[in-house]
């Protein structure tokens, strides 16, 4: 009788090793052929099958992860060729007017600082826009540990539309809002998200510059987990081969100048630093329009601990 | 080589004043237009012995404004102004009967594709 406690506990050690995947222990066999043993065999064998199908899934996972690494790896460095390509364009402007301008001045010994002072100047804003192009790719390249709080919702959107205000109103566009009357606070870093907005209502204003009663509208919607920032103009809209490309670097609509190429992307950044997500939503005929999303304080507060 | 009327068409406002001042160090006349369209309307307004455009612009590109210059008679003279070109594009600018100026460029450089293009 002790004996056959013994032999169910060794079963239950085993199956239990199993349950926990720890496959330390086996039950011991007689090998006499009984009802017993054959328990004991059948449970050993099924641990031994168990532990190298384990073993067999833990070697694929990693596979998969290296396979998956080298993926992402391969993404970035072709992120990084196209980024390179934007920033050698960019920066390729500026650099003609410098090296061309420095050149004539040399070729005309003669003349006075007052006679150049014309060149010069132009030679000062190539200058500039270098240091422009250089603080956005110093702005894209930064991975930051945004510090977020319980922020108020609208807090983001208008003060963006607040330092905005003037551009919009010289340009005769429309801001509209889309607000219920009471809104969950987000979890954010208001400085950052706020340079979102910036970033979406100047692209929003700059499509609107030949547009009929311009109109930009920021609506906004709660859902279980999240707010949606919905901005939306009534432009011609953007075209492209895949939405998702919208938000890489370089990628713009812009005549030379006008634009760098980074707002987008460096929004997405923001927004993914904040566990958020933006969308470009194609809507045929009707101008473009953003989903922005940004968890509330109360559920970033509950995954977090 | 003087007094020669000259048509910019870059819609980068510091090189289109860099190919301006170019064309003043040159003793040209040179007018400066923002997009391809415009460059390809003032086309039609003057008589031009030189056009100088950049590749990429809004509206229409260097290779229109040079295939469009081709079609004049008298032709003006076409450089395409570009800091990267493809060779397929670089290929279209030649049957355009154009040159290539690349980016970044002095004006010594610059002096001499024009010179080599009026000839």
């Amino acid at each position: 009788m002790t004996d056959n406690v013994d032999r169910l506990e060794a079963l239950m050690a085993t199956l239990l090793g199993v349950a926990n995947a720890s496959f330390d222990t086996r039950a011991p066999r007689t090998y006499e052929g009984d009802e017993w043993d054959v328990l004991a065999f059948l449970v050993n064998s099924t641990a031994d099958e168990v532990q190298n199908l384990l073993q067999d899934l833990e070697t694929e996972r990693e596979e998969l992860k290296t396979a998956q690494d080298r993926l992402v790896q391969s993404e970035r460095l072709a992120a990084l060729g196209r980024l390179s390509a934007g920033v050698a364009h960019e920066i390729n402007q500026p650099l003609t007017v410098i090296t061309g301008l420095t050149d004539l001045i040399r070729l005309e010994p003669d003349k006075t600082i007052a006679d150049v002072e014309e060149d010069l100047a132009l030679i000062a804003e190539a200058c500039r826009q270098l240091c422009v192009i250089a603080d956005s790719i110093r702005s894209y390249g930064r991975t930051s540990q945004v510090a977020t709080s319980a922020t108020p919702a609208l807090a983001a959107p208008e003060g963006a539309a607040q330092l905005l205000a003037t551009v919009l109103q010289d340009r005769g566009i429309a801001l509209t809002w889309d607000v219920p009357s009471s809104l969950p606070d987000i979890e954010a870093n208001v400085d950052e998200l706020r340079q979102v907005f910036i970033n979406l209502l100047s692209n929003a204003s700059d499509a609107l510059a030949t547009v009929k009663d311009p109109t930009i509208t920021v609506s906004i919607t709660a859902t279980a987990g999240e707010l949606v920032y919905r901005v939306r103009d009534n432009g011609p809209g953007v075209e492209l081969e895949s939405p998702s490309s919208i938000f890489e670097p370089f990628v713009t609509t812009k005549s030379a100048g006008e634009g760098t190429g980074l707002g987008l992307s460096i929004a997405q950044r923001i927004v993914v630093d904040h566990h958020g997500s933006i969308e470009y939503i194609s809507l045929p005929d009707q101008g473009a329009c953003f989903d922005v999303r940004i968890p509330r304080a109360d559920c970033a507060r509950e995954r977090t601990g | 080589m003087s007094g020669e009327c000259v048509l910019v068409v870059e819609d980068d406002e510091l090189v289109g004043s860099l190919l301006l001042r170019i064309c003043k160090w040159l003793e040209f006349d040179a007018v400066l237009t923002a997009d391809g369209s415009a460059g390809i309307a003032a086309l039609g307004t003057d008589d031009f012995q030189l056009v100088i455009t950049d590749l990429k612009m809004p509206g229409a590109s260097g290779i229109e404004v040079a295939r469009h210059a081709q079609t004049l008679d008298p032709a003006p003279a076409v450089i395409v102004v570009t800091g990267f070109s493809t060779p397929e594009e670089d290929d279209e600018i030649a049957r355009a009967g154009a040159a290539l100026l690349r980016k970044p460029f002095d004006a010594r450089t610059a002096r001499s594709v024009i010179e080599a293009a009026l000839q």
